[in-house]
């Protein structure tokens, strides 16, 4: 009996103790390491089974404009974060100094992308580099992958190359983005790369519609090569919204079979108000575009009510839309309207998506925050800029876009004139739990406490992770206080890796510090 | 028979294998500027110094990546006084001034690749013109070395901001009154970049 309870009394210890582990996110941080403010880390750019490999910039603010040889520094760090060894970026040809573009990993290789702009041939060549991650040097493989020819444009401003990866970093696209042209035709020239860094295709693309009435949102390349570039085009020829009224429609373009057949896909979404609009690829090689709308009408003076959500889905066998569905959100989701008389690229509500997740069975998860900044300048001509990030809503869809689950995470983050960096959030996706880090005030920790207290850079703050389950439930915990790690966290710049970890960045005024969020 | 085959293939091939080795290899192509400099031309306006009164519109031309020139004109108004931002370039000696003018030269030189946004050193020489009501004129000349900062707002708008330390040397020197000084100018202006 004695024995049996003695048991029962350790199988509830262990029971407990694996309870208790399973529940709790371990922390591990790095040493501090004292560095200029100007400088910081800017992105963990590779990894291997030993460790990190992370992009600093040491550069100076004012010279920015074009790289030169101490501007970055390549570092690698263990998994413990211990730092092992740095490179300068030395990115100098025959005395000339390149522009870092872009520095990215594609089947266990890292590679630098550069630029330099000729004056004399008035082209913008871009470059790649690979990286000999053991001896931490530039391999001197320099190979040229693009270039713009300014010779007819704005001797300031050539143009700029834009990358981005796909996501079992086979491919690279690289879109050029031409000088602003307004009423001519919008321009733009694609480039598509191989995991060696070979060019599969390259096109020089001009679309049936003015500059001024398209507005490229967002590019990306599958895994098979093929790209695909979300637009905005606007039905009266200006790049303005109007309160309540839908005077544009997406456009999906998609360049396939190496970019020989072109299919331009007009987003019809019937008699509702889109605000936002994502897209990701599926693993049956289709697309999905998915967002948040509301209802005409349905602005009450600087706010405006989101209504639901729709679904958009693309085959690409029989290129065509073969399902469009809107669900209601069923509760009320107030955010302010910024239409009208906010500049040329203003968004009807300061509701965007800033995450879309495709789910294995297609179904998605959209992660939406409500995100916009305000200026205010002053008699003495100063201007000072206000962060205001609020809640993030959480929606999941079926793979035929019905509504499964909404979740809100209440936050309130305010800050000024930190360039919303220590706003939003940080995602990592461990199994089916879909983890949020963001930074918090202290407060909200207190017994009892209803109200939603703002973060801002006067008060004592924590960072927190809310976890939301594949059902929608969302619980949260505390992970460490701003005394706890010495500096300011920038949960939305930092990254996950390895499946379970994520890697924070943070920094003050005389120090930068990395820390590793292990999930359970 | 043989033998001829090759050589006629093998010359027949060279030109190509040449070429396809010249793309691959000569990526110091894509650097050779043959010489030719950039060419900067920046309209500037040093909006620092109209606090004390004076509103000076240089234009400034820079050749290659080190070297640019500055000149241009300010127009200083009757209520003048560089004490208001510590130049230390007192003209308290000017009795019941007019409206008057300044000539600014600047040669320069920039220690970044590019210099529209570069970190710079240079010779700030100005010449000072200065009425009196009473038809008495004033003349000084201004010799500073100065070290200051350069940077591209956008690609169309530079901004930039100096300091420096220099001498004030007496030119024209009526009746007992002595100018000379030492002088600590500063200056911030806002560019428009032409090309």
């Amino acid at each position: 009996m004695k024995h049996t309870f003695l048991f029962s009394l350790l199988v509830l210890c262990v029971l407990f103790h694996v309870q208790s582990q399973d529940s709790k996110a371990e922390i591990i941080f790095a040493d501090a390491e004292e560095s200029p403010w100007y400088s910081g880390v800017l992105d963990v750019v590779g990894q291997d089974a030993s460790g990190l490999y992370v992009l600093r910039n040491t550069g100076r603010p004012w010279s920015r404009k074009e790289a030169t040889t101490y501007q970055y520094e390549l570092s690698y760090y263990d998994h413990s974060l211990k730092l092992v060894k740095s490179m300068g970026l030395d990115l100098k040809t025959e005395d000339k100094h390149r522009a870092l573009e872009y520095v990215f990993q594609s089947k266990g290789k890292l590679y630098i992308l550069s630029s330099f702009k000729n004056r004399k041939l008035k082209k913008k060549f871009l470059f790649v580099e690979s990286v000999d991650k053991k001896a931490m040097k530039l391999n001197n493989d320099l190979k040229k992958v693009g270039e713009i020819d300014y010779s007819a444009k704005d001797r300031m401003n050539p143009g700029e190359y834009l990358i981005k990866i796909s996501r079992d970093s086979s491919k690279l696209m690289i879109y050029v983005d031409a000088p602003y042209q307004g009423q001519k035709e919008e321009r733009f020239e694609v480039y598509v790369l191989d995991s060696e860094l070979n060019t599969l295709w390259s096109k020089q693309i001009k679309l049936p519609y003015s500059d001024k009435s398209f507005v490229i949102q967002k590019f990306d390349v599958d895994d098979n090569g093929n790209a695909h570039i979300l637009g905005k085009r606007y039905k009266d020829g200006f790049r303005e919204e109007v309160k309540d009224v839908v005077n544009f429609q997406y456009h999906l373009l998609s360049y396939v079979s190496k970019g020989k057949l072109v299919k331009d896909y007009p987003i019809k979404l019937g008699n509702i108000l889109p605000v936002c609009m994502e897209f990701d690829f599926r693993q049956d090689q289709g697309v999905t575009c998915t967002g948040f709308y509301a209802e005409k009408g349905a602005s009450k003076g600087a706010k405006i009510s989101i209504k639901g959500t729709y679904f958009v889905s693309i085959d690409y066998t029989t290129k065509k839309v073969t399902k469009i569905n809107t669900e209601p959100l069923g509760f009320d989701f107030e955010v302010v309207n910024l239409a009208r008389g906010k500049g040329p690229f203003s968004q009807t509500s300061s509701l965007t998506v800033d995450d879309l997740v495709i789910r294995r069975d297609g179904g998605v998860v959209l992660i939406g925050e409500e995100n916009y900044s305000t200026a205010v300048t002053r008699g003495d001509n100063r201007t000072t800029y206000f962060y205001k990030v609020n809640d993030l809503l959480v929606v999941s869809l079926s793979p035929t876009g019905e509504m499964e689950w909404t979740t809100r995470v209440p936050k309130r983050q305010n800050t000024t004139n930190d360039g919303g960096v220590k706003c939003s959030y940080g995602l990592a996706i461990v199994e089916d739990k879909i983890h949020l880090i963001y930074n918090d005030n202290a407060k909200n920790y207190l017994p009892d406490q209803t109200e939603v207290y703002s973060y801002n850079l006067l008060n004592s703050h924590v960072v927190t992770l809310a976890t939301i389950d594949s059902k929608g439930g969302l619980s949260k915990q505390k992970l460490f206080t701003s005394g706890e790690a010495g500096v300011t966290m920038w949960p939305s710049s930092s990254k996950q890796i390895r499946g379970k970890e994520f890697i924070l960045f943070g920094r003050d005024r005389k120090e930068h510090r990395m820390a590793k969020i292990v999930f359970p | 028979m043989l033998f001829k085959n090759l050589i006629f293939w093998g010359l027949l091939a060279l030109p190509v294998l040449l070429l396809s080795q010249s793309d691959s290899t000569d990526i110091s192509s894509y650097f050779d500027e043959g010489g030719v400099d950039g060419h900067s031309l920046i309209i500037k306006y040093n909006y620092l110094n109209a606090a004390n009164g004076e509103f000076p519109v240089t234009v400034e031309y820079i050749r290659g990546n080190s070297l640019g020139i500055e000149a241009g004109v300010g127009l200083i108004l009757p209520s003048y006084s560089s004490n208001l931002i510590l130049e230390r370039a007192d003209e308290s000696e000017v009795v019941d001034p007019e409206l008057s003018y300044s000539i600014w030269v600047q040669p320069k030189y920039f220690f970044g690749d590019n210099p529209v946004a570069s970190t710079f050193a240079g010779i700030l020489y100005k010449h000072k013109v200065f009425n009196e009501s009473s038809g008495v004129t004033n003349r000084f000349n201004e010799a500073s070395a100065v070290f200051g900062l350069q940077a591209a707002l956008s690609g169309v708008i530079s901004y930039e901001f100096f300091v420096g330390a220099g001498y004030r040397f007496p030119n024209d020197v009526l009746s007992d009154k002595f100018f000379s000084r030492f002088l600590l100018p500063m200056g911030a202006k806002i560019g428009f970049v032409i090309f």
